[in-house]
């Protein structure tokens, strides 16, 4: 297996390092996108394990970090999404913000509840575009949607934004 | 200062040290069981290297080629690293693959082997389509036609920000994106289709906010997921007479038109008449597992191929919908999809996730099933 570096992982020594490397560097944002996504921490870990598990299942070649990092935000959103789809999750009921991230200001907790209620495949763009600063172009490649279609959800979810949270977020 | 607020309520979203060391233990372990099973499988595959194995394997090859009657295909991966097929089609009997969108390949069943056929580079273009002998791609700035038999490309339609959607009954469905003026994205949209037989360009949804996804389409009917000002759901456009009528409320991406019904997944599978009547959840097998899941949907004819996947299994199932008859048709080791058929093969894409996978394909109408959990040439 290798790395982002090009690291390669023959021995458990060097596994052991790049597991350490990989999730000391991956798992708040990999968190970050399960939580945005399945809306309650014990769903967003799971998800997030299975993430992480996904990567050592079999060897595979990264270009390069971002490579690595773009393949990670893939795999995250689909799995949240697969398992949102499955009946036995979607009965789960949404536990409220502040019982998830206990120091959330009440200022914040607002925010971030505005950008939960939006549908599902929006969230995601919200947070690839204004947290992780990936440019539409680098979404559509990312999540394998037409640039056009990405587009078009991020200003959907822009006007939604508006009416949650006044002026929205803004693009200052 | 939303915007700032928001990205610091993103901020206190963290991993707790609890998570990263259960992850980090569960990682560990699970690369050291498969060292171990590797370092066994190293050893038992000396030993068994015998003339009997060497006999079997035969033997398991030629069963695939007799239920298959084409071995699977390792799609080529000179594309993008770690890409995997986005699109199968077939033309005049040949399957085409495209990979990320911007590579198609042209498969040959005499060789066994892919050729690219066009490569669409970095140009913002999207899906390559595929109808009788042509494909239709977009670079952007204009839509093109490329005959499969001599090469040659045109250009048929040219604007700003145009993208193909969809072919259907001699059809390209394709639309016209407009910039938000005052933030990043599009805002406003018209949508089109250009006859392929005449020639001749139609709007049938004027430039206005309302966002449609094609999703099939036949001579007279387009169906699309949308939203628009009156609500958002599946719609049907009449496209002789350019009227307009809501389906059902619930969204989808994929479905197919079978003798004036619309087939779809909206998490379950759906079908609906296309005057609005009788909207039903179509039963499955295997839709009380597990995390059961419908990954795609076909159709020809009478029968809609369905493929699912669930955590026992991963199945391709043919439903005929006029005996309402159901048959497995493929067992597949991972998760099925990009189902294309000319009537005579179902050509399937078999892979998890970004995983490279392989395309395999079923003949139809005689009655087999195709168990790929058991062919162990197969990866």
């Amino acid at each position: 297996m290798k790395g982002g570096d090009g690291m390669e992982m023959n021995q458990s020594s060097t596994t052991k390092d790049y597991i350490e490397k990989i999730i000391d560097k991956y798992s708040d944002m990999i968190i970050r996108i399960a939580y945005i996504q399945m809306k309650n921490m014990s769903d967003a870990e799971d998800a997030a394990q299975d993430v992480f598990l996904k990567l050592i299942e079999k060897p595979r070649y990264f270009e390069s970090s971002d490579h690595e990092k773009a393949w990670l935000i893939r795999v995250a959103i689909n799995l949240c999404k697969d398992r949102k789809k499955m009946a036995w999750l979607r009965k789960n009921k949404t536990i409220p913000l502040q019982d998830s991230l206990c120091n959330i200001t009440q200022e914040k907790s607002e925010k971030l509840e505005a950008i939960m209620e939006l549908p599902m495949k929006y969230r995601s763009i919200i947070l690839l575009y204004y947290y992780e600063d990936y440019s539409i172009k680098e979404i559509s490649n990312i999540m394998g949607i037409k640039e056009a279609t990405i587009g078009s959800q991020l200003h959907r979810a822009r006007e939604l934004l508006k009416t949650k949270l006044k002026g929205g977020l803004g693009d200052e | 200062m939303n915007k700032n607020l928001f990205i610091s309520a993103v901020d206190d979203i963290k991993a707790s040290e609890d998570f990263k060391k259960r992850t980090k233990k569960l990682m560990l372990e699970k690369s050291l069981r498969k060292a171990t099973i590797k370092n066994s499988l190293k050893k038992l595959s000396l030993i068994a290297a015998s003339f009997l194995l060497i006999v079997g394997i035969i033997s398991v090859s030629a069963k695939h080629v007799m239920n298959s009657s084409m071995p699977p295909i390792k799609p080529s991966s000179d594309c993008c690293g770690g890409s995997s097929v986005s699109n199968m089609f077939l033309s005049d009997g040949i399957l085409y693959y495209a990979r990320s969108g911007k590579t198609l390949y042209r498969y040959s069943n005499l060789t066994g082997k892919s050729r690219i056929e066009l490569t669409l580079g970095n140009t913002p273009s999207n899906f390559i389509l595929g109808n009788k002998g042509y494909i239709y791609y977009s670079s952007g700035s204009a839509i093109y036609q490329k005959s499969l038999k001599n090469g040659i490309s045109n250009q048929i339609v040219k604007a700003k920000n145009i993208w193909v959607d969809l072919i259907g009954g001699d059809k390209l469905f394709y639309h016209i994106s407009y910039k938000d003026s005052d933030g990043p994205g599009y805002s406003e949209f018209e949508y089109h289709y250009y006859d392929l037989k005449t020639g001749k360009d139609n709007i049938f949804s004027k430039r206005s906010k309302d966002n449609w996804h094609p999703i099939a389409a036949d001579d007279i009917n387009l169906i699309v997921d949308g939203n628009s000002q009156n609500g958002a759901g599946i719609f049907v456009f009449d496209l002789s007479t350019g009227t307009r009528k809501k389906l059902a409320s619930m969204r989808s991406e994929q479905g197919c038109i079978i003798n004036d019904i619309f087939c779809f997944i909206s998490k379950d599978l759906w079908s609906v008449k296309l005057n609005g009547d009788k909207l039903e959840k179509i039963a499955l097998l295997g839709m009380d597992e597990r995390d059961f899941l419908i990954t795609d949907i076909t159709g020809l004819e009478n029968t809609i191929y369905v493929a699912t996947s669930s955590a026992e299994k991963n199945n391709i199932l043919a439903l005929d919908l006029k005996t309402k008859n159901a048959s497995t048709l493929a067992i597949g080791p991972k998760r099925m999809s990009r189902l294309c058929t000319d009537g005579k093969k179902l050509y399937f894409y078999c892979s998890d996730f970004f995983e490279e996978g392989y395309i395999a394909s079923i003949p139809l109408g005689k009655g087999y099933c195709i168990n790929l959990t058991k062919e162990k040439n197969v990866r």
